[in-house]
């Protein structure tokens, strides 16, 4: 899967998440400082983003989830 | 007066750390809040607790190495976790690490149901600030209370405090009276208080209201 078809997957689990449509997200951003994110917030996006790539993320990954880019690089680099 | 130190944890504490983590989680009522949000028992809980707590994820407070243990004749006998906020590899919030600990160990059941049950902590949370210190889960064996073992482990936790921040935090239910007054000897003072709108909280939580107390450090 390219890196882009990651992006805009990732994206549109968060902003359902999240409930807001129109959420951009850029590549230097902290997820956790995102309006609405909060531990429950976190628990879905990552039970999602699992489901949907069918990956699992090892604890030490998981700790490495907060900004966005690193984000889609972990899972990238899970569906190589 | 018996004779007791105050040491930080090492794996083998774990087990008694997350036994004493239920026990303060119910603040001497009979509902457990943490297992009633999580949908599990405590005999469930307790051994994926201590899993949790030997994750080697540091700077929350299911992190071993946020916990003190005061000790007599080799038995712990209570314990209290504490760590500066943001003060970890990646300088995470806990809440973050927190989360990704349970995401990690518990079952996707309990997930699934802490998510349903969500509304129950509305108005009961409380953002940490990065770079204060944050005291949670303070617990002395029943038969070793009022010899001064919290103080003691607080007192320890303000040490470690002290030349890193001047502010310590503690959360506490309202119902917890005795609590509010130990940690009010010791020099927390009122900061917020916190009640929640869900009328489903009175039959998960011990308390529906909360303080979080602040304690200025002088020294």
């Amino acid at each position: 899967m390219k890196r882009e078809e990651i992006i805009t997957n990732v994206t549109s689990i968060i902003r359902s998440v999240l409930k807001n449509n129109e959420l951009t997200i850029v590549d230097n951003q902290d997820l956790t400082e995102l309006e609405n994110w909060d531990s429950l917030t976190q628990v879905t996006i990552i039970a999602q983003i699992e489901k949907q790539f069918s990956i699992r993320f090892k604890l030490l990954e998981l700790n490495r989830l907060k900004i966005f880019s690193e984000m889609i690089s972990i899972i990238e680099s899970k569906l190589q | 007066m018996i004779e007791y130190y105050v040491r930080n944890a090492v794996d083998s504490d774990a087990r008694f750390i997350a036994e004493a983590i239920m026990q303060a989680e119910k603040s001497g009522t009979e509902r457990n809040g943490l297992t009633g949000m999580l949908g599990m028992t405590e005999e469930e809980l307790i051994p994926t607790m201590e899993e949790m707590l030997l994750s080697g994820v540091d700077g929350c407070e299911f992190s071993l190495s946020s916990f003190l243990v005061a000790e007599s004749n080799n038995i712990p006998i209570g314990v209290c976790g504490g760590w500066l906020e943001g003060d970890n590899e990646g300088n995470n919030s806990s809440s973050f690490l927190k989360t990704n600990i349970m995401n990690y160990y518990l079952p996707q059941s309990s997930l699934d149901y802490m998510s349903s049950k969500a509304k129950v902590l509305n108005g009961l949370t409380f953002d940490r600030k990065k770079g204060t210190y944050i005291i949670e889960y303070v617990y002395t064996t029943p038969e070793y209370r009022g010899m001064g073992i919290v103080n003691a482990l607080l007192e320890k936790h303000e040490n470690k405090a002290i030349g890193r921040t001047n502010e310590m935090y503690i959360q506490v239910c309202k119902i917890n009276v005795s609590a509010i007054k130990a940690y009010s000897k010791f020099g927390f003072r009122e900061y917020l208080s916190l009640t929640t709108s869900s009328v489903e909280a009175k039959h998960i939580l011990p308390d529906v209201s909360k303080l979080v107390m602040k304690k200025i450090i002088e020294r």
